[in-house]
């Protein structure tokens, strides 16, 4: 490889300042748009969770697979248009992501174990989404607010 | 350290726009060729043969995918790559009296 415009190391220093001061704008982007999909991705997670309370697929089968169905659109819709937008993510952000979601998911798998234990109320229903969608939205949050 | 700082930088990285490149990818996960263009402020062509010249010495990995029916190319370092400009840096840091 080789070079064909030499640089003294000061002038190295401040080129690599102003490349990263340039890449900062399309960072602050990503984060901001990776920060929405995860707050909107969370709190359809933590609404699937709660509803599945509600529609049983032992007792409301319809309504389950409405729900699921619905689900499955309102993800594929959000991802499609996450990976139309998506275009650079700041560093680390990749791991938070994953993070928030893999912790969302074990607390929609313990959600989705609870429904064998009876019917719920409003309170405890509310209560669920709000435990499932937090560790992804909160993610989300933080990045959007970065 | 014993050998001195400026044995220690790495000549990959003394053009001005491999230099910003790298530089750009260090502080990301992964960005599309279109940011990195943008944020440097260079032609297509040009961040194409320099891409392609990090990606050969085992610095940069290029993605290739599609979005719908246009193409895209996103970059990211490697970790040998981060491993190497982070040592170049540094030495330059202490060549400045920053390190």
């Amino acid at each position: 490889m080789s070079s064909d415009n030499e640089m003294t190391p000061e002038e190295q220093l401040a080129a690599l300042g102003m490349a990263q001061q340039g890449m900062q704008r399309a960072a602050g982007y990503g984060a901001k748009l990776l920060g929405t999909y995860c707050i909107i991705l969370g709190v359809l997670m933590g609404g699937l969770a709660a509803l599945l309370q509600l529609y049983r697929p032992d007792e409301n089968f319809t309504g389950f697979i409405v729900i699921m169905v619905l689900f499955a659109i309102a993800v594929i819709a959000i991802s499609l248009a996450y990976g139309k937008l998506y275009r650079s993510l700041p560093r680390g952000h990749s791991k938070m992501y994953l993070r928030g979601f893999t912790i969302s998911m074990v607390l929609y798998a313990v959600a989705v174990a609870l429904l064998g234990s009876g019917s719920m109320g409003w309170g405890v229903i509310a209560l669920i989404w709000i435990i499932v969608a937090a560790p992804l939205s909160l993610t989300g949050i933080a990045m959007v607010r970065k | 350290m014993s050998s001195h700082a400026r044995e220690r930088l790495n000549d990959d990285f003394s053009n001005p726009v491999r230099l910003s490149l790298m530089g750009s990818l260090q502080a990301v996960d992964e960005a599309d060729f279109k940011s990195l263009k943008e944020a440097i402020g260079i032609s297509d062509s040009v961040l194409s043969r320099h891409l392609s010249a990090l990606e050969a010495g085992g610095y940069v990995q290029i993605k290739k995918g599609y979005v719908g029916k246009r193409p895209r190319t996103w970059a990211k370092l490697t970790s040998s790559g981060q491993e190497a400009f982070a040592q170049h840096v540094q030495a330059l840091k202490e060549i400045t009296g920053l390190g």
